[in-house]
This record gives C-alpha cells, structure tokens and sequence, in this order.
C-alpha cells in the first residue's frame, strides 16, 4: 500500500502548485493516482479475498501508470509484467487452492493483535509520507531535471550493473535464498509409502 | 517517453488505425476459424464447411450472426461483477498488444524502445481476465480450468521470456522494429534456432492450444473457463485466443523470421511477408492441434520446469558468453 501512500503524497504536493490544470500530464497524474487510492481502498476493505485481491491489481496498474508519466517507462512496464501479471496470478493461484467456500473472508485484520499492527503499519507509513510531503515540496518543477534517455532500458541497465551492482546482487541472493527456504519448508519429510506422496 | 511516431501523426490518424485494427482483430478470427475447420477437416478425411459461401467461407459471417443474435444468459450464482468484467479483461490487453507490432518498414503505430516487455506485460494481463471468468463463475468446471490456465501460465511464461532474451543479445534492443531491422543480413532463427523451437511451443501451451490445452479439455472440464458464458461474451473469448495466436505467431516472425523482410530481389511488399510469415506459423500451430494428443497435466508440468526451462538457461547463457567471445 505504500505505492497509494506515495502517490497520495505526491498528489498533495501537486495541489500547491498553480500550473495544476493546464498540463495534460497533471490529468493523468490525478486520474491514476486516484485509481491507486480507490484500488487500496478496495484492497483492504472488500471482504472477498479474490476481490480485494483483483482491487490490488487495479492499484498496482495505476502505479505503473504514474511510473509512466514520471518518465520510467520501461519500470512501467515491468511493473505490470511483474506484479500485476507474475505476482498477482501467484496470489490469485494461493487464493483459489486455498479457499473457495462462498462467503469466505478474510480475518487478518481482527482482533487486538490485528488492529495493533495495523496501527503501527500506519504510523511508520504515515511518517514516510510527511517526510515526502515535506521534502518534495513543488512536484512540477522535477520533470526539467531528468538527464537524457531516463527511465529507458539502456539507462537503467548501466545504473543496475555498474553503481548499484552490490545492491542488485544482494538481492538476488536473497531471493534465491527464500525460493531455496520456500522449497524447504514445502518440501514434506520422506514417509512411509502408505500415506502416498504430496 | 521515448516514443517514435511513425505513421499516425495526427489524433485522428490514431483513431482510424485503431478501428482498422479492431476490423483487423475481427477478421482475422473468422478467418482462422474457418481455416481451423477446413484443416482439421482434412486431418479427419472430412470436406469441413462447403455450403455459405464458397468454399464455406462465409461459415463464419453466419456464425457470428448467430453468435451477436443469441440471448446473453447470466447464470443466477455467478459473481457479477467479475463475471461480466472478464471477457472484456481478456479482449482488451490483446487489442493493445496487436496495435504495438511493425508490420512493415513504414507501417507501425508507435515503436516503444520497449515493446517486447509491453508486449508481455499484456499477456500477463490478459490471464487475469481468465481468471475472473473462472472464479466468478462459480462453477466447478470453470474454476479448475482456470486454476489449469494459471498454473500454465506461470510454468509457459518463463521458458516464453527466456526463449526471447538470446534475440535482444543479439539485436540490443528491445524496440521490434529495430530487431526486425537488425535481420537484414541474417534471420535470428538462424543462429538461434533452440531458442526458436522453445519459444513455439511456449507460444502454443500459452494460448492454450492442443496438445497444451489442458485448460479447456473438453472430456474433462465442459468447456474450462468459459462454460458459463453465452453468445457474445463468449464470442471474446474465443476471438481473444485467436487473436493471442496470432500474437505470439507475430512476436516469432518478428523476433526469428525477419518480420516484414524478405528477399530483396523480389517486388513484394514488407507486409506480405510478416503476414505470410504469420500465417504460416499459424498453419503450423494448427498443424500441431491435429497431430498430437492432449498431454497430462503433470507431463505439461514436468516438461516446462524440467526441460524447457533449463534448456532456455543453458541457451541464453551460452549466447551470453558466445557474444563475449565473438564480439
């Protein structure tokens, strides 16, 4: 939900600056931004897993859509491939095998425990969004500054492998070591062959 | 965004490509249904459709009369919204992605610098739609063709993407004119003809075709995902798998035949060649359909994690280290 939080956050940077109306780019940037916002809004208020689930599609392709318009095409795209396709599918996979009685909800977030993490998730959101809100400051003037081919594959590739390799490697280890915990932990000890296999 | 308008330079322009490309999409299907039919038709010792029009090809004009005149049925336990939203998820990302291809030097709407990530990014989407018709249908059948359709597309799509990654080594780019254009001297099938064959038979178990089409047998699952659906919502559907056909048929031809080159010396059109080159492929995947039998869901599984995706590896690797080399 940080994405919305973002968006939510810029959004409101946007509202101080004069030139708000004219550019056609600020309609995009607030027809997306508001589809971000609705789309969690949905995410953690629908009672139905599956759709709460297609409700964090929608945001998710609404924050592709802002990368868009802040000239990250490419990051754009990748968005949408990743999340909204991969991520998403595996999520709706997960749901599907998982639950499918009808009127099934879920139950995350009752109880005292619940609300109390949620809170925490909200002040520790809350306070990154006042940090950008207060850092940012006008929104209209960040589009002069971008260098030549931003946001485009051959860019990105450059920054990836050369000044942010460690970071890049780092995670890829560390993606390879959850697959590596997730088959270990999926992966049933050896029984007798009366139970028959998983 | 780094865009590259070729052709359409006005709005208006825009707007007439997009409704001849919609005529395009629409076409297109009925012609390879009835292309279908006359095929399997032939694999079977059968005539096909004869009677409208001749050869029967207007068969499918008076199919799709039928389709737009039959009552729209909303089964009473589906869930609405989803189901409704379904067909249209399913058409629209394969609307987009036939508008991004170069169909000849000068005839592209626009060339991303990205196109072939956009490309996918759609397909991705495109199984949500499944998905939704699946689940909110609330049918048995439905869902387990759905839940057949995802799994295959998680296990496709990997092999699909690394089977095309060797292509963009070779041309460094991703923008499909510019691979189509680096093709001049010698087709990527070529000099990657593995990649080649992993990336058809991706392509085929993506859209769900025989032998991959698991997510529909019809012995087992009705119709799959889309049982509960009539006339013209299922009419998308089926329009939306053609379409996706030719899709990936068109990603092959671009990628690894040359996309709208041919032989310089012959007075032929660039688009007669992509579509030739399209058609053919088609041809083939239809070819498939009739030749082999359904495989077993964990015999589709197997193969996709076990052999075509190693195998992908190893090539993309290998192509890596050989440009290293070599270059």
């Amino acid at each position: 939900m940080s994405s919305a939080l973002m968006s939510s956050a810029l959004m409101s940077s946007a509202l101080m600056s004069s030139a708000m109306w004219s550019n056609p780019v600020q309609w995009a940037f607030w027809l997306l931004g508001g589809l971000a916002l609705l789309g969690a809004l949905g995410t953690v208020t629908r009672r139905s897993p599956v759709q709460a689930a297609l409700f964090l599609v929608l945001t998710l392709v609404a924050t592709g859509g802002l990368f868009l318009v802040l000239h990250a095409s490419f990051l754009a795209a990748m968005q949408v491939l990743v999340y909204a396709g991969a991520v998403m599918v595996l999520f709706l996979f997960v749901v599907m095998s998982v639950s499918h009685t009808e009127g099934e909800t879920l139950g995350l977030a009752q109880g005292t425990v619940g609300k109390l993490i949620g809170l925490a998730a909200v002040g520790v959101l809350g306070h990154q969004l006042l940090r950008v809100c207060l850092t940012v400051g006008d929104g209209t003037s960040v589009g002069a500054a971008l260098p030549g081919g931003f946001g485009d594959v051959r860019s990105l590739g450059r920054w990836i492998f050369s000044r942010y390799l460690l970071p890049f490697e780092a995670i890829s280890v560390l993606l390879l070591v959850a697959i590596v915990a997730a088959v270990a932990i999926t992966r049933r000890p050896p029984r007798g062959r009366a139970e028959g296999e998983g | 965004m780094t865009l590259h308008v070729l052709w359409p330079n006005t709005a208006l322009m825009t707007v007439l490509a997009g409704a001849v490309l919609m005529a395009y999409v629409a076409f297109n299907g009925m012609l390879l249904v009835w292309l279908e039919r006359k095929v399997s038709a032939r694999f079977q010792r059968r005539l096909g459709p004869t009677e409208v029009g001749w050869a029967g090809l207007l068969q499918s004009a008076a199919d799709v009369i039928k389709l737009l005149a039959k009552q729209l049925i909303t089964p009473r336990h589906v869930d609405r919204p989803l189901y409704h939203l379904a067909p249209v998820l399913v058409f629209v990302p394969v609307l987009a992605g036939i508008s991004l291809f170069p169909f000849d030097r000068h005839l592209q709407l626009h060339d991303f610098n990205i196109g072939l990530v956009l490309l996918f990014a759609l397909a991705g989407l495109g199984f949500l739609g499944i998905f939704m018709a699946g689940w909110g249908s609330n049918n048995k059948y439905a869902l387990l063709g759905a839940m057949r359709a995802v799994a295959q597309n998680i296990a496709y799509e990997i092999p699909l993407i690394l089977a095309t990654l060797p292509v963009v080594l070779l041309a460094r780019t991703m923008s499909l004119r510019e691979v189509v254009e680096a093709q001049h001297q010698l087709w990527f099938i070529v000099q990657q003809p593995v990649a080649f064959a992993i990336y058809f038979i991706a392509a085929v178990a993506e859209t769900n075709r025989a032998p991959f089409d698991i997510p529909e047998a019809e012995s087992e699952l009705v119709a799959g995902f889309h049982t509960e659906y009539s006339g013209m919502r299922f009419a998308f559907f089926f329009l939306a798998e053609y379409t996706n056909m030719t899709i990936v048929c068109m990603i092959a031809a671009t990628l690894f035949l040359g996309g709208y080159i041919g032989p310089s010396w012959l007075p032929v059109p660039g688009w007669v060649w992509f579509f030739g080159k399209v058609y053919l492929l088609l041809l083939v995947m239809m070819w498939l359909r009739w030749t082999f039998p359904r495989l077993r869901f964990d015999q589709l599984m197997s193969f996709a994690w076990g052999v075509l995706i190693p195998l992908a590896i190893v090539n993309l690797l290998l192509t890596a280290v050989a440009i290293k080399v070599w270059r």
